[in-house]
């Protein structure tokens, strides 16, 4: 059975106070773990991808139409032009020992919600505990926590003009989230 | 609520963490040697002490790795924290002198423990 590709929310962007919050399209997302004290891994993943795993934390790098993101010091989220995930998961699995990593396809698993405008970081403060003038400080730094008590990844994007933040989240939770955030937006100017 | 610094995505709240209990402590060699009240100890028995106590924690809702805390249990502050493998620091924890006067081990309330 295939699950629904459709955005979740099925509206167009909406912008509160500033803050413009859109259901991003479908992205293709491949979940990859293996060692990365193994050279032979983190060089096979390197000669497909044509990016290095990131080691440090916290970070996401990308070259033209691919983005990973660090999630553990064992684990990354390959983010791919969605015509072109079948291609990247078939070459990653010809080119790694599948007993010593594991690709999952997980396309469908979570769905991303953008925001933007100069109070993303004051609208997610109301729901977050974390500090994000510290933890987003840079552009493509990453940060997983829990929004109310689910679990999301957010991603800060290169934006000059404006604040803009991606939230990965589970699509069963998106309808919950994104109601929060239009209920946040209301209250940011009192 | 308290922030606890993961050693892999740094400081975060205590929701994002799963306590894991007691840690070093070893698994026996030889299982099958053990009387039945070792292995009672080995799987059961944990010091609970009232002080420095080192623990294990997961960053469930983060990176998902197991690292070890050192902690005061008498006042919550964590006095270290390390990774899987690293060996134990060597701490000292202050224990707050209660107005009732409760012992140092255990929390008991000394009116009630006391034998008459």
């Amino acid at each position: 059975m295939s699950l629904n590709p459709d955005s979740v929310l099925k509206v167009n962007s909406t912008k509160f106070n500033g803050v413009s919050i859109k259901e991003r399209d479908l992205v293709g997302k491949i979940n990859l773990r293996g060692k990365s004290t193994d050279k032979e891994f983190m060089k096979n993943v390197g000669s497909v991808l044509d990016l290095v795993l990131p080691i440090e934390p916290n970070v996401r790098v990308s070259n033209n139409n691919i983005n990973i993101i660090w999630l553990s010091p064992n684990e990354w989220l390959i983010e791919t032009p969605n015509n072109e995930t079948q291609k990247v998961l078939t070459l990653l699995k010809s080119a790694l020992n599948l007993q010593k990593s594991a690709i999952t396809d997980v396309s469908f698993n979570r769905t991303v919600l953008r925001l933007e405008g100069d109070q993303v970081f004051t609208l997610l403060s109301k729901f977050l505990v974390i500090n994000l003038d510290e933890v987003l400080k840079k552009d493509y730094c990453v940060a997983q926590t829990i929004f109310i008590k689910i679990p999301i990844l957010l991603i800060r994007n290169n934006n000059n003009e404006t604040t803009s933040v991606d939230i990965h989240l589970n699509r069963s939770h998106t309808k919950y989230v994104y109601e929060l955030l239009i209920d946040g937006c209301k209250i940011l100017n009192i | 609520m308290f922030l606890i610094n993961c050693p892999y995505c740094g400081e975060r709240d205590q929701a994002e963490f799963s306590c894991g209990g007691e840690a070093h402590i070893a698994r026996p060699k030889n299982p099958p040697d053990l009387t039945d009240d070792q292995w009672a100890e080995y799987l059961f028995l944990r010091k609970n002490d009232k002080g420095l106590h080192y623990e294990r924690w997961n960053h469930t809702f983060g990176c998902r790795q197991w690292f070890n805390i050192a902690r005061n249990t008498a006042t919550d502050e964590i006095l270290a924290v390390y990774k899987m493998g690293d060996k134990p620091p060597k701490l000292n924890a202050n224990i707050p002198i209660t107005p009732s006067g409760e012992p140092i081990i255990g929390s008991g309330n000394l009116s009630t423990s006391k034998k008459k």
